[in-house]
């Protein structure tokens, strides 16, 4: 007999820890605090705690309720945030999108999460005009005063006289807040749905890995629409009392400037930020001493990279972060003490995270050194795609969600990115990864692109092909290319066929789509 | 979010760290698993389903950690028996949430026929000692060896980890509930603020039964650190298990922590490899802090405030607060609100008070437990509004530290035991000698505090001390029986005609700004 216990509602107030509940409690603790600047605006604990319980308020009153979706389109800024911190407070669901989407890709966001409400930048309300009669929103607005004239502005409710006590909204921990797309090179975009408790997991781990504290003065710079500075960054920091200040872009001589005026002691940027920054003119005028812990994800620091950081930066710790959306999106980390050993890793587990690498369409571990497909479960994953049980289905086959990375693992259990498996050529039975193929095409002197990709071939199962954007003034020698291959690769490795583009097929937001460049090249 | 998480990580991560050492025996992660699965099988094939109860009553030992992970891995919800009670208390907490299994080791074994008769739950005795197998138990060595390992049942989240037994204001004590996501999240909340690493080495020696004590089992584990087991706590078992074991961080109350630096054998051992001194139940004076600071040069020190409706670390006092001398006047503080707490301090009304104003502390965050098992009102009148009511008198500071200074149930905490007043009370009343008596904590230089019985003999009658213990104990846990004795004419009374114990206390604590040890 098992005895069943029910929650009274007492319990439930006083055991609920919703994202909202922790932007409570930090304001609760240093309401005094700065805790976020954009521009000349500073915002106390206690005053984004208020404001986002204003522009809360504002959006139910216009007719939003709980579980409608409210897509934000725009860069970062401090109505950004306290859009989102507000769809939290309301028991709305934000939709980050990216800003660099326009038409089709703008649309298939807004209306396959079904989208009520839409906020914007001033800047991009053109974008959202091309498209608008396509679009089922019902209410617009803008996230900086000016645009879209008739709909409303959250930096105005946010600033406003409006009603700054929390909406009365029943809320719960499994109650979805955040809808996030993938980027979707090979497919439409998928939105993984993300609950209060996915995400404040989520940031206990950061809180517990990335020595994030109270005492650090952040820049975030890194577009907030992306997991990473959201949730890896920005979020945890608000919830220990950090101090944030907030830009819309990740410039160079902006950011080394920010450093020093602002003392800030943590960054965030992927590596090829980072390697901007070494090679601005201002990095040895600044006064970057107070910068401590420096954070890279997306892909791996080169080995002379982290040696040069280590010496220009000697207060400096690297963190490497790995993961994806689907896990909000931490997943392992490589600590500072453990870059001297491995810097080509992307580090162990995190508390909450368990990881495996097993044999692709299998459940089977893989042995160290061998490769696999990388799989999680953890606390921090999504509960579904939104309204695509199939591939929700198929992404949490046997109880363990599958990451599309192919990795190994060394003795250690220390991961190792190859590529993704969907960009894994499958030649004549042997898998080969287009990421090696590409590192050793970016190492000839004409090579200013390249993507590798596999085209079906009636004996090789797949041959591997290049398609190469030469620099300026270079000459496309497609021989001169196939011998540098054979020089740095195993033979089977090297190309079958070298084609020569002006450019490579991309989507707005950068990533490229191997996906057009496989269809464009099978024959 | 479930408790069992470490476990599956540590196999796949680490399987060959070394995950329990005690006496001579030595396991290691791999080894722990396979225990876990065997154990929880055994527990399945004993009849135990999803959510039922399986209870221990036995002294720390490696096969304490194992019966956690094994019920939790079986499905289960592990009761921990306050190895303090007496088996009329034994029986009832057994009976209120139908625990039908019982661990027990050598150490109570002797207590087993009564609770047994007493009891209308229990049916299953596994016996975990040394020795041979007691009549009428099973041998646990005995059902594992015949078994196959089971995969884990795969609780988690809101469901219930288990059940722990706590004073009852009305008398009886009361089962609190607390699922694996208050567990784990109260964990990861107490790990964050310290330098306390992974797979390091930690030592435990407060009571497995405790709250405290499971709370430090899964804070360990989550880091996939190794346990160093002492059955309980003794100066020189607690110094030579360092020294063996070179081990890095420890809790000791201040009342052990001082034992330990007082110990005549102190001198003779390293300790040198402490790096994480944690302590909680008291603030620790300065002068013991010196005197600890100067012995483990190397080591942090960190209070942990809470309860065990808190699953149950709410508040805790950083390291810089004992090292900074910018801090010195938050040393008699019980810390900062925990990661993911938020606390407060409220009047009568439970508004807010100013701050600095003393009041009641009430909490709430995910560390809030589910309710007491079968007691509804009790746990809306503790959870009333949706703040976990602590009973804890005290005031947060303008910088946001709670200092602790009286407690407003009635209630003595003694050797981090809590004494429900009116149990002890009813307890004496039953002599018939004795016709109003009111019981208090005082301060007490070895236990915090005492439990104190102020007496008024029943038409002028001679009572001796002795006989009332010995009354008291046919009744009540040893540790709640009055150490010391007043014998008064009258009480002091307010107009209506209730006992002023606030008068009684005066006479003991004097003008001490805490009244509560």
């Amino acid at each position: 007999m098992t005895k069943q216990y029910d929650l009274s509602d007492s319990v439930q107030v006083a055991i609920r820890n919703t994202i909202g509940d922790a932007l409570r409690r930090s304001a609760g603790r240093q309401p005094a605090a700065p805790a976020l600047q954009f521009e000349d605006r500073i915002w106390s604990y206690q005053e984004l705690d208020l404001a986002a319980n204003r522009v809360a308020n504002g959006l139910l009153a216009r007719g939003l309720q709980k579980g409608d979706r409210v897509a934000a389109y725009g860069k970062n800024s401090d109505a950004y945030v306290l859009l989102w911190l507000a769809c939290a407070r309301a028991g709305l669901i934000h939709v980050p999108v990216n800003y660099g989407l326009v038409q089709r890709e703008l649309t298939y966001i807004c209306n396959q999460s079904g989208a009520r409400a839409l906020f914007c930048d001033d800047s991009l309300a053109a974008n959202v005009e091309a498209v608008r009669n396509d679009l089922g929103v019902e209410l617009y607005g803008s996230l900086r005063r000016g645009a879209l004239a008739e709909g409303v502005d959250i930096l105005a409710l946010a600033q406003g006289r409006g009603e700054a006590t929390a909406p009365d909204i029943a809320l719960s921990d499994d109650d979805v807040v955040q809808i996030l797309y993938t980027s979707g090179t090979t497919s439409d975009p998928k939105g993984a749905m993300h609950t209060h408790r996915s995400l404040m997991a989520e940031y206990q781990s950061c809180l517990l890995h990335l020595d994030i504290s109270g005492k650090d003065r952040g820049l975030a710079a890194l577009p907030l629409y992306h997991s990473a500075q959201m949730h890896v960054f920005l979020m945890p920091s608000l919830l220990c009392g950090a101090f944030n200040y907030l830009i819309d872009a990740p410039v160079p001589d902006q950011v080394l400037a920010l450093i020093e005026e602002q003392k800030i002691t943590s960054f965030f940027s992927p590596p090829t930020v980072w390697i901007g920054l070494l090679r601005h003119p201002d990095f040895d005028r600044r006064d970057l001493s107070t910068l401590e812990n420096l954070y890279y994800g997306a892909s791996i620091m080169p080995e002379p990279i982290v040696h040069e950081l280590a010496e220009r930066l000697p207060q400096g710790r690297l963190f490497n972060c790995y993961g994806q959306s689907e896990i909000a999106p931490m997943a392992t980390v490589l600590e500072p003490h453990e870059h001297a050993d491995r810097p080509s890793s992307c580090g162990r587990p995190l508390t909450s995270v368990e990881t495996r690498v097993v044999k692709p369409g299998t459940l089977e571990d893989c042995a160290p050194g061998e490769q696999g497909e990388i799989v999680h479960r953890s606390p921090h994953l999504m509960v579904a795609y939104w309204d695509k049980p199939e591939e929700t289905e198929e992404a949490f086959k046997g109880g363990w969600f599958h990451s599309g990375d192919l990795a190994y693992q060394d003795e250690q259990g220390y991961l190792y990115i190859v590529d993704r498996i969907k960009d894994v050529v499958n030649t004549g039975g042997v898998l080969v990864a287009s990421r090696d193929v590409e590192e050793a095409l970016y190492g000839h002197e004409s090579v200013a692109e390249v993507a590798v990709i596999g085209v079906p071939h009636e004996k090789w199962i797949e041959s591997i092909v290049a398609v190469v954007v030469v620099k300026e003034g270079k000459a496309a020698d497609a021989a001169a290319l196939i011998d540098h291959a054979r020089q740095h690769l195993a033979p089977f490795k090297v190309p079958k066929a070298v084609h020569f583009v002006e450019a490579l097929p991309k989507n707005t937001a950068g990533k490229l789509l191997k996906r057009t460049l496989r269809e464009q090249y099978a024959r | 979010m479930y408790l069992t998480q470490p476990l599956h990580k540590a196999l796949r991560e680490c399987p060959e760290r070394e995950a329990l050492v005690f006496a001579d025996r030595r396991s290691t992660y791999r080894d722990l698993v396979r225990q876990v699965a065997t154990l929880a099988s055994v527990l399945k094939d004993l009849g135990l389903e999803d959510g039922d109860r399986a209870g221990i009553l036995a002294l720390n030992s490696d096969h304490y950690v194992t019966f956690v992970f094994g019920v939790l891995w079986a499905g289960g919800v592990f009761n921990t028996v306050n190895i303090r009670w007496s088996p009329v208390e034994i029986a009832y907490s057994l009976d209120d949430c139908d625990t039908r299994i019982l661990f027990v080791d050598d150490e109570f074994v002797p207590l087993i026929d009564e609770v047994r008769a007493r009891s209308k739950s229990l049916e299953t005795v596994v016996y975990v000692g040394e020795k041979t197998c007691p009549e009428g138990m099973l041998s646990l060595a005995g059902l594992m060896a015949g078994t196959d390992p089971v995969d884990d049942a795969g609780r988690s989240g809101d469901q219930l980890a288990c059940i722990l037994y706590t004073g009852g204001t009305t008398g009886a004590p009361k089962g609190v509930m607390l699922s694996h996501a208050n567990l784990y999240t109260c964990s990861i909340g107490a790990v964050m603020p310290a330098c306390r690493g992974d797979g390091v080495v930690g030592l435990h020696s407060a009571p497995f039964f405790h709250v405290a004590g499971v709370g430090l089992i899964l804070q360990l584990t989550l880091r996939l650190g190794t346990h160093v087991i002492v059955p309980r706590f003794e100066e020189v078992a607690v110094m030579s298990a360092i020294q063996r074991e070179r081990v890095v961080e420890t809790f000791l109350v201040p009342t052990m922590m001082r034992a330990v630096l007082a110990h005549p054998r102190f001198p003779e051992f390293d300790l040198s490899s402490l790096r994480c001194m944690m302590y909680g139940a008291s603030p620790i004076d300065s002068t013991l802090l010196k005197k600890a600071m100067t012995a483990w040069p190397e080591a942090s020190f960190l209070q942990l405030y809470g309860m065990t409706e808190l699953s149950p670390v709410v508040c805790i006092l950083p390291d810089y607060c004992h090292s900074d001398a910018a801090y010195a006047d938050k040393l008699m503080a019980a810390g900062l609100p925990a990661h993911m707490a938020e606390v407060r301090v409220v009047d009568g009304e439970d508004n807010e008070v100013p701050r600095g104003q003393v009041g009641e502390i009430v909490a709430r965050g995910p560390m809030v437990m589910r309710g007491y098992w079968n007691k509804p009102e009790q746990t809306e009148e503790a959870l009333r509004r949706g703040w976990m009511h602590t009973g804890d008198a005290g005031y947060m500071d303008d910088a946001g530290y709670v200092f602790l200074v009286d407690r407003i149930k009635d209630m003595v905490v003694t050797g981090g035991e809590n004494v429900y007043s009116v149990e002890v009370e009813d307890a004496l009343l039953r002599m018939p000698a004795i016709a109003q008596c009111a019981v208090i904590g005082v301060p007490d230089e070895k236990w915090g505090e005492r439990v104190h019985a102020v007496i008024v003999p029943a038409g002028g009658a001679e009572i001796s001390e002795a006989d009332i213990v010995a009354h008291c104990k046919t009744l009540i846990a040893n540790y709640k029986c009055p150490r010391s004795f007043e014998f008064v004419d009258q009480m002091p009374l307010s107009g209506a005609g209730k006992i002023l114990k606030y008068k009684l206390k005066e006479a003991h604590w004097g003008d001490r700004g805490r009244r509560i040890g």
